[in-house]
């Protein structure tokens, strides 16, 4: 670049006047201009205007008044007649762009390529509205999915408080079961007196009625009665234990079946998923194929209708000088 | 030559130029016909899939300059056409064009001039606006007037200028702000501005020596110069 341009504001203005010109070769300017000497028929290209070409631009084409150029999928147009500063066909704004659903590799001339376009811009507008639907319906499922996640998050901590409360217990059990072993075997050697204490001790009915004699323990009336009424109460606690392991072990069933049916939950919500992604790709397939199809038609029609046209207007004229 | 059926003496009914439209696939030696019953129809002169025809700066479709026959000059032994292309420019002379994978070429019917080196293997892609050619090809953004070639369009400046003062006859109330840009003399393009600088404020009797950095986009001069061109890969239709 040769030159360098220089632009101010008014005083307090928003605006950027060309204020002077230099050489690229300078590197500063003394500005001792009034603000009636801004030359205000030309304004600064503030950003995003004049924005040079898109990097990577391979196809170039001029058609409405603007140049075109295409970077893979994205179809970019010159600013044309809407730069004031500078040159129209260098000028560009990023955001001048058309993003296609398929990389460019020319372009064509067509007399009604504007027709098209406006068919073509239908169609992108149900691809919009389709899309929109579907991005709702994901955002749908991406709550559930989130509401399942946090109840799976629920659940997993209450399944991990029990299992630590089932260990313990099931310690206790084991130190009890040892604890039980230890006292029967000393139980079995434990000399006639202390044994009927012993029995005293664990039968509270039999207090006082426990006498030890030369062949073994004597039980008055009190003390027998209330030894066997204890006794009858073993098996009846044996039972019960027996119905509370089977419902511990139902419920840890049940824990386990809930576990498998929040899985098979969020294995549904990622078909969901899948299906909603799935239905968003046909339908664009659907409207590429349609767009492809109007093309065809156009053509088509065309073709007939001015093969139509001229021979109306033959017969018109034949009609008209009385041949007919 | 397409026939002109001109259906009227007078003229007031008349197929118009081009109206045969775009025919993909088809042999540049004929022009497309038609079956209307027993009858052939030879069609106006349809567009050849874009080669043969341009659209005006007014929206209408002209035929696109044709090339010279044959070019007894010859490519360089790693050069072969990759795209042709031909331009009027308003004053009207025409530059045919010739791209390979290492040079833009200008060809007669004996010479070949380079137009730059492309540094890519690519095929370049070329419009004519005006008196200018601009060529792309993913790695150059070039444009030629038959003479000069420059950069097509000027990157930006990335800093904004900075402000200093010194005794003077400026004596702002509420302050100014700066902004430069880049600009090709030749093209007349400005590039997009730099940041703003930073405001003034209120000042009194006060000269503004502002600071800016210089471009190093060079400007880009061509002089061509001849290189010898295969006559087998120059023959045009």
């Amino acid at each position: 670049m040769d030159k360098i341009w220089i632009f101010r504001t008014d005083d307090g203005g928003g605006l950027y006047y060309f204020l002077a010109q230099v050489n690229n070769a300078t590197s500063t300017y003394t500005d001792s201009t009034v603000d009636s000497g801004l030359n205000d028929d030309i304004v600064a290209p503030l950003n995003p205007l004049n924005a040079p070409p898109p990097t990577g631009a391979n196809l170039v084409c001029f058609w409405s008044g603007r140049l075109w150029v295409a970077v893979k999928n994205i179809l970019y147009f010159a600013m044309g007649p809407d730069c004031t500063t500078g040159v129209g066909e260098e000028a560009f704004i990023a955001s001048n762009q058309f993003k296609l659903p398929l990389n460019v590799t020319g372009f064509g001339s067509h007399m009604y390529g504007r027709y098209i376009d406006l068919q073509s811009a239908k169609k992108d507008a149900q691809v919009a509205s389709l899309t929109q639907t579907v991005e709702q319906d994901k955002q749908s499922v991406a709550s559930l999915a989130s509401q399942a996640a946090q109840e799976q998050s629920t659940y997993q901590a209450t399944l991990t408080a029990m299992q630590a409360q089932n260990a313990q217990l099931a310690q206790t059990i084991a130190q009890e079961s040892a604890a039980l072993s230890k006292v029967q075997a000393v139980d079995k050697t434990l000399p006639l007196p202390q044994l009927g204490q012993r029995m005293e001790t664990l039968v509270p009915d039999a207090k006082g009625g426990v006498t030890a004699t030369a062949t073994g323990l004597a039980l008055n009336d009190a003390a027998s009665r209330g030894v066997v009424s204890q006794l009858e109460e073993v098996p009846v606690l044996k039972d019960q234990l027996s119905q509370e392991t089977q419902t511990a072990a139902n419920n840890a069933d049940m824990l386990t079946k809930a576990q498998t049916t929040n899985t098979a939950c969020q294995s549904e919500v990622a078909g969901l998923n899948k299906s909603l992604t799935d239905q968003q790709a046909h339908e664009a397939a659907v409207v590429a194929a349609d767009k492809v199809k109007i093309k065809k038609a156009w053509r088509s029609g065309f073709k007939w209708g001015a093969i139509t046209t001229a021979v109306g207007g033959i017969a018109i004229k034949l009609f008209t000088a009385g041949a007919l | 030559m397409p026939i002109q059926r001109n259906l009227e003496a007078g003229g007031n009914f008349y197929v118009n130029r081009w109206l045969t439209g775009l025919y993909n696939q088809r042999s540049p030696l004929f022009v497309p016909l038609s079956a209307m019953g027993l009858q052939l129809i030879q069609r106006m002169d349809a567009l050849w899939s874009g080669l043969n025809m341009e659209i005006s700066s007014v929206n209408t479709l002209i035929r696109r300059p044709a090339f010279t026959r044959f070019c007894s000059a010859q490519f360089g032994s790693s050069d072969y056409p990759l795209n042709y292309y031909s331009f009027q420019n308003t004053s009207g002379t025409i530059y045919p064009m010739v791209d390979t994978p290492t040079k833009l070429y200008q060809f007669s019917t004996s010479a070949i001039t380079s137009v730059y080196t492309k540094g890519t293997t690519a095929r370049s892609s070329m419009q004519r606006v005006g008196d200018w050619l601009y060529v792309c090809d993913g790695t150059n953004l070039k444009k030629w007037n038959g003479t000069t070639v420059e950069n097509w369009g000027i990157q930006p400046p990335v800093s904004a200028p900075s402000l200093s003062f010194g005794s003077g006859a400026l004596s702002p109330t509420s302050g100014y702000t700066y902004v430069y840009c880049y600009v090709n003399s030749t093209t007349g393009h400005v590039s997009q501005a730099s940041p703003l600088s930073a405001n003034t404020g209120a000042l009194t009797s006060q000269n503004i020596t502002v600071s800016y950095a210089a471009s190093s986009e060079l400007k880009w001069t061509r002089f061509g110069y001849l290189e010898p061109m295969m006559v087998a890969d120059c023959i045009t239709s």
